[in-house]
């Protein structure tokens, strides 16, 4: 196995996989967001949104809290940082591994 | 706040002498009390308008950056701050109309990125407009009043465009699912 398939194995399936590396990318570069801001951003449904942010969650690498604004429910999403070193980690990988 | 220029300027013209019109703070207070009605009105449009079309988002702070930002105001700051200081006395007064609307035609440029045509139409009228003003037969003190509304009427209309176009393009979001 040479480096460069080495660093493809070694990619955080988590994080690769397109809808949550779209959450963890858009998320990387903000501080908060709440769940409708991702909604638009990502053109994904609610379900499938959802369930990818409850597996982001369960890996540790995005906080969930639930909160109203005014009688409206909000959700408000950030990147942890377990996460935010996750997806450094993960470019890095990325780069090396696509790098000839 | 360029669209109350005018109005302040008319104001001075037509008030006593004695007046608060006259003060030397008036322009400020009236430009801070004006910056308040614009962050409030900015919030309050946020909250009713932006948040439930494409949501709330609270971008990172500026740490790690400040000495690029400080090198940009820096940037700006100083050729303004020059450009006040001694060409505002010396320079035909259409010149002066023309270098501070181009000045403010790069700032729109930059903001807005011209990426649509009626952006591109509005950076040529923000320009040609305040300096086709500074020809006309008015005394300077009209005219200075005059060029800076037409500036704040082109951002006006402009912003206006953009927030039609946002209504247009986005629906409320329904009760988030989650």
């Amino acid at each position: 196995m040479n480096d460069q398939t080495k660093n493809i194995s070694r990619l955080d399936r988590v994080i690769h996989e397109p809808a949550r590396l779209m959450i963890v990318a858009l998320l990387s570069g903000i501080d908060q967001a709440d769940f409708v801001y991702l909604l638009h951003e990502t053109a994904l449904n609610k379900g499938t949104l959802s369930s990818h942010l409850a597996r982001l969650e369960e890996a540790g690498y995005v906080e969930i809290t639930k909160t109203y604004r005014g009688k409206i429910p909000q959700t408000l999403l950030r990147l942890t940082p377990a996460g935010r070193k996750a997806f450094d980690q993960y470019r890095k990988a990325l780069r090396g591994a696509l790098t000839r | 706040m360029g669209l109350t220029m005018p109005l302040l300027e008319n104001s001075l013209k037509s008030a006593p002498r004695n007046s608060v019109w006259h003060w030397h703070g008036t322009l400020g207070l009236s430009v801070a009390l004006l910056g308040f009605v614009v962050l409030c009105g900015v919030r309050v449009l946020k909250k009713r308008i932006t948040y439930p079309r494409t949501g709330f988002v609270k971008y990172r702070g500026l740490a790690g950056k400040p000495w690029v930002v400080s090198a940009i105001a820096g940037a700006i700051a100083i050729p303004v701050t020059i450009y006040s200081v001694f060409l505002w006395r010396h320079l035909p007064f259409s010149v002066m109309v023309a270098v501070e609307s181009s000045m403010w035609g790069l700032l729109y440029a930059f903001a807005t990125k011209l990426d649509r045509a009626y952006r591109w139409v509005a950076l040529v009228v923000m320009v040609a407009g305040p300096v086709a003003i500074s020809t006309l037969p008015l005394d300077h003190e009209w005219l200075g009043g005059l060029h800076v509304g037409f500036l704040g009427l082109t951002l006006f209309v402009s912003g206006v465009i953009t927030l039609y176009l946002y209504l247009r393009r986005t629906q409320p979001a329904e009760q988030e699912a989650e």
